[in-house]
Formats: structure tokens, C-alpha cells, sequence
């Protein structure tokens, strides 16, 4: 028999609904091998931050998720959906997973609106209107609705990668995976790029962030996965994390970071 | 020696024929050269081995055979596999087929040029291959093809002279005509010179109004204004 209590936490436990799990993943560049026996998984409403020195993979690993790069062995689930060669579940899953880039990748030649709504209107079959009302919804949230009619080079770095994070946000995806989303901002901009990270932590809203922030990290995070050559060295919440890594690399990588 | 302008002038209607077919030829194969290059260059990028490859063969062919050799083959050889073909029509296929392999390389070098993040980001939104090629890619492809494809174009303007040899009544071959008549070897060839300089000036004129609408609108984009 089970305690009123320990049914309590089965039932909270069997809640976190496992949204991408990914087993025993490889990935190679011809002869050279980016992911080594990747495990792990992430739960709905979570927050994990992706850590390690440059080269270590965890570029290559969040563009797994979205097939972005192929892996070769291993298997790679998202909500259900098996990650393979068919097109149908590529689709399926690139459409409910938004992604932001180090680079923002907006499109240039369309306004901050058009960039907003190209995808809900081709992929959701949203009508303009519909798609303009999610624009501004989103616009709003990302603490821009004025720069609606812009082209994207004539906003700030900033204000470029809060337009990525809305346009993103337009297709209501079940999980955000951010690629180093900080890394080419100048310093002044990162804070408002942060801010606007946890405020959809705070929603609830799953993210995957690969970043050096470690501040973000600390405040925001569930767990912190470090990441070495391509292997997940350790995993853990960010108090244990931080104060108290268990791995050596971990331990150097985190010297490093905070002798500066 | 005088400059023997009635020789010109008596065969006017012979050389404005002559310019009326050269333009019909480059106006027909340079649009149809265009779709060619477009469908060789998507099979080109394509993932599938067998389009990849083919495409490689039909521009490693085109790119290194002379042209005059293409139209032979075609107006000489083709009709022992019983296969013929009128000049105008050997001129048409020959003049787009050879445009399209150059276009096709154009395109990809473009198409190359436009950031990977582009791709990235349109297959992260969920977007299908054709709807982002169309709406995310080609649109910043121009600035990358009009100079070259302009440079193509005036070479296939240039190169349908060689028609001359197959019978076709373009410039060149109505040039022949006329100097057989009057014996006038330099009023001729310098006339028609002229003649193909002005239609290439023409030609320029036109992509460079295309550059300026395009430039026009990256202005605007505010590609160029930072």
C-alpha cells in the first residue's frame, strides 16, 4: 500500500510528461566523432541549460533535435515521434519546435511583420489577419510592437534576436531550443535578450538553451548539462552544479569561467 | 579606298532581317536558357545522387565543348539517328541548352552565397523546400546573379553568330550575304559590328534598369542602409 504522500509524488512524477528524450545518440563528421553516446531527456515545463567548451558539440547536439544536422546512431523522440528520414515526422517536429541562432537568421528582405508571419501562414494556414494578430501578440511580449515595419538591419542586435525569439514564439511550439543566443550580441544588448529568455522560462515555457551565460544558468535552469568532446560529462540542478561539480573537466571549465 | 555606303544602304532589308533574327534566337534561348539553368541548378543541390550527378554531366559537357562543335552535332549528326532539325530550330535548342549550363552554375554560386543561417532558420520554422526556396532564398539571390547572368546572356547574344554556319539568317550570316553581292569586306563586317554592339549596349541598358529596381528595393529593405 502506498501512502497518501508517496502517491502524491508517483503522480507528480508520472506528470513529467517526457517531451524529447534522446538515446544512446552518435554523430559523426566522416571519421570524426562530434557526439559520443549522448543520453538524455527533457521534461515539459523545463528548463535545461547546455554548457561546455567550444567544439564540445552542444551546437550539434540542439540541431539534432531539429534535424537540422542528421545523426547516425541512436534515437532522438520528440513527444511520441520517432526522429527519422521520413519527411512527415521532420515536419511534424521542426513545426512544434522553435529555435533561435547565434546569428538571428532573420530574413532580410522581409519586415519584422513578414518574418512573422510567413510561417504561421504557410504552415499553420493562418489567414493574414490571424497571423498579423499573433504577430503583435508576440511583438508585445518581446517588448517591441513598434518596430512592426522595420527590415531587420535596421534594429539593434538586441531588438534582431528578440524579433528571432517572437518569430519563433508565432508557431506556439512545445519547446524553444536557443543556439548560443547571446554570443553575438554586444554586451550592452545581452541583458534584454536574458530578460526576454526568463520571462518565457517564468510562462513555463520548455527551453533547451546551449550558452555561456552562466548567471542565466544559475537563475533560471532546472538542470545544467556540461558537455566535453562531444560527451555529457555531468548533469545536475544548477546549486549542485555550480558549487559543487563532481567532474574534473567540469571543475577546470567552470575555473575558467569565473577567474575573469 | 572610299567607304562604300550604298553597298549598306542597297541591302538594308537583307541586314535588318538579319538583326530581326538574331534577337528572335537570343530572345527566345536566353528566357528558355534561364529555366534550364534554374531546373540543372536545383538538381545540382539536390540531395538525390541521381539528379546530382546527371546535372554534373549535362554542365561538365556544355561548359567544355565549343559551341560550334554542339551545333554540328546537332545539325549533322542527329539526323543519322533520325533526328532532323531546321537551322532555326538547331539554333533555338543549341543557344538554350548552352546558356542553361552556364546559368545553372550562376545560380548555385548565388544560391551559395546566401547564408547558411537563411536555411537554417527557414527549416527550423517548419517551412517546406520549394515555399522557402521561393519566398526566403530566391528573393536575395539577385544582387548575386544579374552581373554574371548578364555576362552570360551577351555571350549567348554573341555566340548565336555561330549560327551563320548552320544556315540560320541571322546578322552574321546575312553579313556574308551581303558582302557575296557587293564584294564590300569592310563596310560590311564593320556595319555589323556596329549592329552587335548596339544590340549588347541595348542589352546592358536593360539589366542595368533590372539592378537598379533591385538595388532600389534593398534600399529600401534597408539591406544597404545600416
Amino acid at each position: 500500500m502506498q501512502t497518501t504522500e508517496e502517491s502524491k509524488v508517483a503522480s507528480r512524477e508520472l506528470n513529467r510528461e517526457v517531451l524529447i528524450e534522446i538515446r544512446n545518440m552518435n554523430k559523426w563528421y566522416s571519421d570524426f566523432q562530434v557526439l559520443k553516446d549522448i543520453n538524455f531527456s527533457v521534461y515539459t515545463g523545463e528548463q535545461v541549460v547546455i554548457c561546455g567548451p567550444s567544439g564540445s558539440g552542444k551546437s550539434t547536439l540542439i540541431r539534432c533535435i531539429n534535424r537540422l544536422e542528421e545523426h547516425q546512431q541512436g534515437d532522438i523522440v520528440f513527444d511520441g515521434t520517432e526522429l527519422t528520414d521520413e519527411l512527415k515526422n521532420i515536419d511534424k517536429i521542426r513545426s512544434e519546435i522553435g529555435m533561435c541562432f547565434q546569428q538571428f537568421n532573420l530574413f532580410p528582405h522581409l519586415t519584422v511583420m513578414e518574418n512573422l508571419i510567413l510561417a504561421p501562414m504557410s504552415v499553420r494556414n493562418l489567414s493574414r489577419t490571424e497571423a498579423e494578430a499573433l504577430g503583435f501578440h508576440y511583438l508585445e511580449k518581446v517588448k517591441i510592437p513598434d518596430q512592426a515595419e522595420k527590415y531587420p538591419s535596421q534594429l539593434s542586435g538586441g531588438q534582431q534576436q528578440r524579433v528571432a525569439i517572437a518569430r519563433a514564439l508565432c508557431m506556439q511550439p512545445r519547446v524553444m531550443l536557443f543556439d548560443e543566443p547571446t554570443s553575438a550580441l554586444d554586451p550592452e544588448m545581452i541583458a534584454e535578450v536574458l530578460d526576454t529568455m526568463e520571462g518565457l522560462a517564468a510562462e513555463g515555457m520548455t527551453m533547451l538553451c546551449v550558452t555561456h551565460e552562466m548567471g542565466f544558468a544559475r537563475k533560471v535552469a532546472d538542470r545544467v548539462i556540461f558537455m566535453d568532446e562531444g560527451q555529457i560529462v555531468e548533469e545536475n540542478d544548477p546549486v549542485n552544479f555550480f558549487d559543487n561539480p563532481q567532474n574534473g573537466r567540469t571543475q577546470k571549465f567552470l575555473k575558467q569561467i569565473f577567474e575573469h | 579606298m572610299t567607304f562604300d555606303y550604298m553597298a549598306i544602304w542597297d541591302n538594308r532589308d537583307i541586314l535588318i532581317d538579319g538583326v530581326l533574327t538574331t534577337l528572335l534566337v537570343s530572345t527566345i534561348a536566353i528566357p528558355i536558357g534561364i529555366i534550364i539553368g534554374t531546373v540543372i541548378c536545383m538538381m545540382r543541390i539536390s540531395e538525390n545522387r541521381m539528379l546530382r550527378w546527371s546535372s554534373i554531366v549535362y554542365i561538365e559537357f556544355l561548359r567544355n565543348i565549343p559551341f560550334l562543335i554542339l551545333i554540328f552535332l546537332v545539325f549533322y549528326a542527329l539526323p543519322f539517328y533520325g533526328l532532323r532539325l531546321s537551322g532555326l530550330t538547331t539554333g533555338f535548342i543549341c543557344l538554350s541548352i548552352y546558356g542553361g549550363a552556364y546559368f545553372a552554375e550562376i545560380f548555385r554560386g548565388g544560391i551559395q552565397s546566401v547564408s547558411k543561417g537563411q536555411f537554417d532558420a527557414s527549416k527550423a520554422l517548419g517551412l517546406k523546400y520549394g515555399f522557402y526556396m521561393r519566398r526566403v532564398i530566391f528573393p536575395q539571390l539577385y544582387k548575386y546573379i544579374i552581373p554574371p547572368g548578364t555576362n552570360i546572356a551577351l555571350t549567348m547574344i554573341k555566340e548565336s553568330s555561330l549560327l551563320s554556319m548552320i544556315t540560320v539568317a541571322e546578322l552574321t550570316y546575312a553579313a556574308h550575304d551581303v558582302n557575296g553581292r557587293t564584294f564590300t569586306p569592310v563596310e560590311t563586317f564593320a556595319t555589323i559590328a556596329l549592329l552587335y554592339w548596339l544590340i549588347s549596349t541595348l542589352f546592358l541598358k536593360l539589366t542595368h534598369l533590372l539592378q537598379v529596381k533591385f538595388d532600389a528595393e534593398d534600399t529600401q529593405d534597408g539591406l544597404t542602409v545600416r
